[in-house]
């Protein structure tokens, strides 16, 4: 017989409020061996009394009613393992999440349904086996996805730490984009200053494989040692030979030209280009979709002229080391790399929202821009050299207005802050002040949220600057004839409507995850929280962690984060990751299915259902532990020969029993 | 205009707003988008919109019963269209307005506008069939040629909360 | 086609020349008109809806039951009477509020079940009229002439609870599409989209004040695009404003009048049906004065 021991947690009054936990003691005492409760199980005297329970052969079996398995489950099988038993053979009944917190206003039915949980747990408990860890080896690599300060920072830890890394990244440059940016707060010091060194250490240390242009495909496998498969797009241009001297993008014919994303939109870039001055690595890149195809020459043919001498297309003659060879039949579909990693740290960054999407902001002006693009004007970089000029019409805005909270603090949209628009329309309106102190310049928000180290200091010193904030959300704007907009807006210090007329909007859009890796996501697994970002494993005390184990989360990909907490997210997840590859094999759980070879007709249904390839029917069914889940679509098995390790059909049919009953 | 705002034992103004059809007030953060756009605001009233819904989240009952802010609302419909909150400020405006009511403050227009809708099934009733006539227009349809609907529209009010204002003709 | 025309308060009993203008133009274009019997105010923003809201929805889908009984949506050519209906259809989504009213309206033996929709006028020209058919119907089309249109708010707010929309109600197309169709020039002016001050009771409460919208309306159209005509689809804003724009001439805050005429007015006109049969005599002068 087993001997099953309950222990009950009050959660402070987080559970005890709503559930009688008196109530439970007394009806669970004659039906297990040991009840006990504590203030909060998750402590250490009450993980003591476990551990002496066990260690004193009092209980076999234990069963704990607390909080989500989420939470600390590890940490209470740590008090079986430590006595001796196997760490599997505990079942958590939640009865906080599940129970107290949804139910605060029932206490007696609360109690009722704390019961049938923990009646579902003890059943289940009954059943189990002692299971062992599974043990791995690990490979000492990992993949980064996303170059931007994030990505790179995380890259230069690991690989100064002696792991090697895969630096993946879309776009042809890594850089992100901070390289995009003139000054960042709030030491207004150079964007680039801060970037452009990281690029180049990047580039040169010869732990990191640099791979742009890229996108992965695929991962399989589990920590420790994950399959990736990475797709290197098409450039159509040798990238060994190329030296990155730009001839073939000023011989590009004005028809192959189009918005410039580097510039967000305003500026034009054409069919062959780099993506910016700072590039990293500086190679071109073809658009076929832009290309013109000059001379009526495409892609992987040749042409040949009437005296029999070969057409050159402008790019080809251009390039001085033939880089460019527009003959040559290229597979568009570019090449797949195919390695093995020991952990992902996904970070793939931000976008920020279409004006378009406002349309009471009469988006479709083009004196109505998004803060990223006004990033564009300040840069030196950029289409105005950072002069500050309307792109419209190249001349200087006599007034220009800021709109905080486009998108962010908005049920239609978004309903979290975006955090970082506050400081940095503060910011942008601090140079164009400095730049050009006879521009009018005004903020409006709905208030202004500034906090921490130096940043309230940055605030109050715009104020001083003379930059108008008005606090009240912008309702519309109208476009004048002349070009000028008149914002409406509210001053809820004067507790009255104010208009506004300036020659130049800057929207501050909310920041959200692209659609691209919200792909990525649903490729990889991971999961996107309620917000539309990344979620982590637990906000406090698992902020890095992805809620896979081996992979990881830095960045804006996370959710919004300035640049100082990008880089603090980046490195703890590369802690993160030293700390667990720094071993010669990890330990892995065992709730895996496995394969009853004796009933097993070797039909192959599971093997077509797994959607991680896991299993291959030869004979009999065979698992492959690394590549399994654990998720238990094969445990339909017609002939009942597969179950999941610690969740057999046996002991979920007495959790339901039990739950029902 | 109250000057001083003197919080004592709170109100809970927001279930009543709420019954009546302002369910979104206790959304409501003040960030003033749709005062930029109100009428009502433009116009330069004391108490517009995102005030008076401050006030019903203090649960200060008495400029709430007395301010005749609500009743110059235009029913544009234009602060729901920008509202971060989904608010619905028009639906509390007009919650407003029956709150106020129920106190027995109720506009004179909208006392009159009742009344005519009692007698003839308009708010606006003139007799012009000449002049339809010259136009070459049939007879109106409505209930007000009509006793048997009249008097549908006559139950609906009486069997509604408007009954006990005293203001429907005996 | 077929709609049931509801025909609201003030459009048949104060603008009759409107009624007959709609009637004409949805006829000639082949649209049936079909009267609601027994219909009553919709009820108003200032009447009902302000005092009661279970009362209000009783008598909005008291209203809406009789469309529905003639299996027909309605159209209306007020914008007030747009506004309620709308709402109370959007508030009667709701089963409990549904529940409450049908409890009500079955002591009539009438039931509201939320089938029959409710468009503008404006919307079965723009939307559901076969574009071509109307501009082939158009045998006198408007020459140099500028329109500044105006919409009027209950059209263009809130989307939510509207069966056709503007794709940008802060910058809005139809009317300035049906009007351009006809001809005529209907550039954008920045105060398009503002109210004309009427709504429910402005000028009731503050007269002085009300007239400020119609100037602040007047005064951009002016400076930014001088029309010679203001056209409109709603009844409300076509009187606001031509009776503030006279006070405000004789307060000497104007000196120009810019004639006021509701859009199937100048369809008719443009369609050749006689003025005299759209227009009051004093108007018909001046309308076409001011586009020939």
């Amino acid at each position: 017989m087993v001997k099953i021991g309950l222990y009950i947690c009050h959660c402070g009054r987080n559970i005890a409020d709503v559930v009688d936990v008196k109530n439970l003691i007394e009806y669970f005492k004659d039906k297990v061996n040991v009840v006990r409760d504590h203030l909060f199980m998750c402590s250490e005297p009450a993980w003591e009394m476990i551990r002496s329970d066990v260690a004193s052969k009092l209980v076999d079996r234990v069963v704990i009613a607390a909080c989500s398995p989420q939470n600390h489950e590890k940490f209470f099988r740590s008090a079986l393992e430590t006595a001796g038993l196997s760490k599997y053979l505990l079942e958590i009944a939640n009865i906080r999440e599940q129970c107290s917190w949804v139910h605060g206003k029932n206490k007696e039915e609360a109690t009722e349904k704390a019961k049938r949980l923990i009646k579902a747990a003890i059943s289940k408990v009954k059943t189990l086996k002692p299971l062992e860890d599974l043990k791995f080896e690990v490979e000492r690599s990992v993949l980064v996805i996303g170059g931007g300060i994030a990505g790179m920072t995380a890259s230069l830890d690991l690989a100064k730490m002696g792991f090697k890394v895969y630096l993946v990244e879309k776009e042809p440059s890594i850089g992100g984009k901070l390289i995009k940016f003139d000054k960042i707060f709030p030491l207004n010091d150079c964007a680039s200053c801060v970037v452009s060194s990281l690029m180049a250490e990047v580039a040169n240390n010869p732990m990191i494989e640099l791979i742009t242009y890229a996108e992965v495909e695929e991962v399989n496998g589990s920590f420790g040692n994950f399959n990736v498969k990475v797709r290197k797009k098409q450039t159509y241009v040798d990238w060994e030979k190329c030296i990155g001297c730009g001839a073939c993008t000023t011989v590009c014919p004005p028809k192959a030209w189009k918005p410039n994303e580097f510039d967000e939109g305003l500026s034009k870039r054409a069919a062959m280009y780099i993506v910016s001055p700072q590039a990293v690595p500086k190679k071109a890149v073809h658009d076929p979709e832009l290309c013109v195809n000059c001379g009526k020459k495409k892609l992987g043919t040749r042409r040949f002229l009437r005296g029999g001498k070969e057409y050159l297309t402008p790019c080809e003659k251009a390039c001085p080391t033939k880089a460019i060879d527009r003959s040559k039949s290229w597979n568009p579909k570019g090449e797949i790399l195919n390695f093995n990693v020991g952990a992902i740290i996904v970070a793939t960054g931000y976008k920020v929202m279409e004006k378009e999407t406002f349309k009471e902001y009469a988006s479709h002006s083009p004196n109505v821009i998004t803060a990223l693009q006004f990033e564009r004007i300040l840069s030196p970089t950029g289409p105005t050299s950072g002069k500050i000029l309307r792109i419209s019409d190249g001349k200087k805005p006599k007034a220009i207005s800021f709109i905080s909270c486009v998108g962010s603090r908005d049920v239609r949209y978004h309903t979290y802050c975006s955090k970082v628009c506050c400081l940095y329309l503060l910011k942008q309106a601090r140079l164009v002040k400095e730049r050009e102190p006879d521009i009018d310049v005004y903020i409006h928000v709905i208030d202004v949220r500034a906090p921490g180290k130096d940043l309230e200091e940055y605030y109050i010193e715009a104020r001083r600057m003379g930059i108008g904030i008005i606090r009240g959300k912008v309702g519309g704007i109208e476009e004048l004839p002349n070009g000028r907009l008149r914002i409406l807006g509210f001053d809820a210090d004067l507790g009255m409507p104010i208009e506004v007329e300036v020659d130049l909007v800057v929207l501050a859009t909310a920041i959200e995850l692209p659609e691209d890796s919200r792909e990525l996501a649903r490729k990889i697994g991971l999961t996107v929280d309620p917000s539309g970002f990344l979620k982590e494993d637990h906000p406090k005390l698992r902020p890095v962690e992805s809620t896979l184990t081996g992979i990881f989360l830095a960045g804006c990909c996370q959710g919004p984060k300035d640049v100082s907490e990008t880089v603090a997210q980046a490195k703890a997840a590369a802690a993160s990751v030293a700390s667990l590859l720094n071993k010669e094999e990890i330990q892995v759980e065992p709730f895996i299915a496995k394969v009853n070879e004796e009933a097993c007709t070797a039909c192959g249904i599971c093997e077509n259902v797994c959607p991680f390839n896991a299993i291959k029917v030869k004979e009999v069914a065979i698992v492959d532990e690394r590549s399994c889940k654990g998720c238990g679509i094969c445990a339909s098995c017609p002939a009942k020969a597969i179950d999941i390790q610690g969740y057999s059909a046996e002991s979920i049919t007495a959790e339901i029993e039990a739950l029902v009953g | 205009m109250k000057y001083v705002v003197r919080v004592e034992k709170k109100k809970n103004l927001v279930k009543v707003i709420s019954d009546l059809g302002g369910e979104g007030v206790s959304k409501c953060i003040q960030c003033g988008s749709c005062m930029s756009v109100c009428p009502v605001t433009l116009i330069g009233f004391d108490h517009p919109n995102k005030k008076l819904f401050k006030f019903v989240q203090m649960g200060e009952e008495e400029v709430l019963l007395s301010d005749p802010s609500p009743w110059a609302c235009v029913a544009c419909g234009r602060c729901i269209e920008v509202c971060t909150q989904d608010v619905n400020p028009f639906s509390v405006y007009f919650a407003l307005r029956r709150f106020q009511v129920k106190g027995f403050r109720i506009h004179p227009l909208a006392r009159e506008a009742v009344g005519s809708i009692y007698e003839s099934g308009h708010a606006i009733f003139v007799e012009n069939e000449v002049e339809r006539e010259k136009f070459g227009l049939p007879k109106v349809s409505s209930a007000a040629r009509s006793e048997k609907d009249l008097e549908e529209i006559r139950e609906i009010l009486k069997s509604s909360a408007i009954s006990d204002l005293g203001i429907l003709p005996r | 086609m077929k709609f049931g025309f509801f025909l609201g308060c003030q459009i048949p009993f104060l603008k009759p020349e409107v009624e007959a203008s709609i009637r004409k133009v949805m006829s000639a274009l082949g649209v049936e008109l079909i009267d609601l019997e027994g219909y009553s105010c919709c009820p108003t923003w200032m009447s009902v809806p302000s005092l009661d809201l279970n009362a209000w929805l009783s008598i909005s889908a008291r209203n809406l039951a009789i469309a529905e009984n003639l299996g027909v949506d309605v159209v209306t050519g007020c914008n007030n009477c747009f506004s309620v209906l709308n709402h109370a259809r959007y508030l009667l989504k709701d089963e409990k509020r549904k529940f409450e009213v049908n409890r009500i309206l079955s002591k009539f033996g009438k039931f509201y079940r939320g089938t029959s929709k409710v468009y503008h006028v404006i919307h079965v020209l723009s939307d559901f009229v076969d574009k071509k058919e109307l501009k082939k119907k158009v045998v006198h089309p408007l020459k140099d002439l500028t329109v500044a249109i105006h919409p009027g708010c209950q059209l263009l707010w809130p989307t939510r609870i509207m069966d056709v929309k503007e794709e940008n109600p802060f910058y809005p197309e139809k009317l300035k599409n049906l009007v351009e169709m006809l001809g005529a020039k209907a550039p954008y002016y920045s105060r398009l989209d503002y109210c004309c001050g009427a709504g429910t009771s402005v000028a009731y409460i503050d007269y002085e004040k009300s007239s400020y919208f119609v100037l602040t309306k007047l005064e951009s159209m002016k400076e930014e695009i001088e029309p010679d005509l203001i056209v409109t689809p709603c009844s409300t804003c076509l009187i606001q404003i031509e009776e503030m724009q006279k006070k405000l001439k004789k307060d000497g805050k104007i000196n120009f009048e810019i004639p006021v005429v509701y859009y199937t007015q100048l369809l008719a006109i443009c369609m050749g049906i006689p003025a005299n049969e759209v227009f009051r005599e004093e108007s018909a002068k001046i309308i076409l004065e001011v586009i020939r």
